[in-house]
């Protein structure tokens, strides 16, 4: 559950994150349509790398907390709340705000930091991961009401990700251990949300980077889970999760000789699809594993 | 410009596991194995990884086996963070696995991919910097332009922080290898 108020604030900084902006924008086109459609307005702001709660705070944690507080403050100073469209930036964000908090000593040598540059922090800044704005402050019933094309009979798998909700401490959204949020999101536009086993299990991304063997053998258990579920679609809100999942599928071929072909889509994308996007407006024909042929036979152009 | 002092990274995690609210943490675990249990990579590697021995081995000052030698390897985790919510005990396992692969990499022990994002960083601002090919996409989808930042501004306040040096050293050491 979030600790946040509801909100009735329709202006929020984009922080969409540096793999989406410039490795698959195509998601980003479905989220800014989606935000139109819902009456919001986003606003760009020049934000550096969030940086990545994975390969930099593993790295340097004093780094991580600088330039998370440098983006923070940016929007500080644009006095808009922050809207992520990624999972490890909304970690990154809420964690720096959350430490920052909590541990006196770092937040001094932070705003010192800053200071030297011109930047002040006092860590006022909201952030929200897109899937929360949308359950929490729009509701199910608002989304409902701007679907003309439903998801009617596609069967949908999630794939939530890890930092999406943990650390719960920090995050503080949905069920941290067993995240509902983006499947209702998909029932309120119509599809068949498919539970199956291995939901919960990590895409990976992290442990491919040092051990490619190990994280084979765990994206074979969850792509068999989700065969054995009889999923249409995988639905992922998250940029790492999205490329793992999608690039996995040819490394499944190579690795064990496994025919994987479920298309992985953006949460945002099937959003879009149901408000009124055709195919080629949000560039779907951009993704590896492409859903035109599937999304053509439930109707949608 | 912070003054930045030589230090033993072995040294400074065993500092950072004792007489702290991180040590308290990481002696309250009683080896109830909850976390080895409902981590993915212990189960894929059938144990050789898993975090209570990651744990045990913090709690017996064996900072060199973990930092130095990687046995096991902290780099396996793939930051789940199952293990953090499910702990009994509460022990904080995020920030000490945190510490451990922060004290390898001032070790220059931290896998190349980690330590090339944030070189990344370092001279774009941004992890995946913006690229030509991508911008016309983005042209293409009536996407306005990928936003700049100032880079200058990063790079300096990376100065300030311990992660210029790192890059530095472990930069310096390939160079080495590649000469040799």
């Amino acid at each position: 559950m979030t600790l946040d108020p509801k909100s009735d604030i329709k202006d929020y900084d984009l922080f969409a994150g540096c793999t989406i902006q410039n490795r698959i924008p195509f998601l980003e086109k479905s989220a800014r349509f989606v935000f139109e459609k819902l009456g919001y307005t986003l606003h760009d702001n020049s934000y550096g790398c969030c940086p990545d709660p994975v390969g930099v705070m593993s790295t340097d944690y004093q780094t991580w907390l600088t330039l998370g507080a440098r983006n923070l403050a940016l929007s500080e100073k644009s006095n808009h709340p922050i809207v992520s469209l990624c999972n490890g930036c909304t970690e990154t964000l809420k964690a720096v705000n959350f430490e920052l908090k909590h541990k006196k000593e770092d937040f001094d040598a932070v705003k010192k930091r800053l200071e030297s540059v011109g930047r002040t922090y006092f860590g006022t800044t909201q952030v929200k991961h897109f899937i929360e704005l949308f359950h929490e402050d729009i509701g199910l019933e608002a989304i409902k009401a701007l679907v003309v094309k439903p998801l009617t009979g596609l069967k949908i798998a999630t794939h939530v990700g890890c930092h999406y909700s943990r650390p719960s401490e920090m995050m503080q959204v949905d069920d941290a251990m067993n995240p509902r949020f983006p499947a209702e999101i998909l029932e309120a536009l119509g599809a068949i949300h498919i539970d199956y086993e291995e939901a919960n299990l990590c895409c990976t991304s992290a442990l491919a980077r040092n051990n490619e063997k190990a994280s084979n053998g765990l994206m074979r258990r969850k792509y068999q889970s989700i065969i054995d579920s009889g999923a249409q679609i995988i639905a992922v809100n998250c940029p790492s999760c999205y490329q793992q999942l999608e690039v996995g599928q040819r490394t499944m071929k190579k690795a064990f000789d496994m025919i994987v072909k479920i298309p992985v889509m953006y949460v945002t994308e099937l959003m879009a699809l149901t408000f009124g996007a055709s195919i080629n407006d949000i560039g779907l024909k951009l993704h590896q594993i492409k859903p035109i042929k599937l999304l053509k036979e439930f109707g949608f152009e | 410009m912070e003054k930045m002092e030589k230090i033993d990274p072995v040294l400074s995690l065993h500092n950072d596991f004792t007489d702290t609210e991180l040590g308290i943490s990481l002696n309250l675990c009683y080896n109830c194995s909850t976390c080895s249990t409902i981590c993915p990579v212990a189960l894929e590697t059938e144990g050789k990884f898993n975090p209570r021995s990651i744990i045990l081995l913090a709690n017996f000052d064996y900072e060199e086996r973990l930092i130095v030698d990687l046995s096991p390897n902290v780099w396996d985790c793939t930051m789940c963070e199952l293990c953090q919510e499910e702990c009994p005990e509460g022990v904080n396992l995020h920030e000490i696995f945190l510490k451990i692969k922060n004290a390898s990499a001032s070790y220059h022990n931290i896998p190349k991919s980690y330590t090339s994002e944030t070189n990344q960083v370092y001279l774009y601002g941004k992890a995946v910097p913006s690229q030509p090919v991508i911008d016309k996409r983005r042209e293409q989808l009536g996407l306005p332009k990928s936003p700049s930042t100032d880079v200058d501004e990063i790079k300096k306040l990376m100065g300030m922080t311990p992660v210029e040096k790192i890059l530095k050293e472990i930069d310096n050491l390939e160079k080495q290898a590649e000469e040799k």
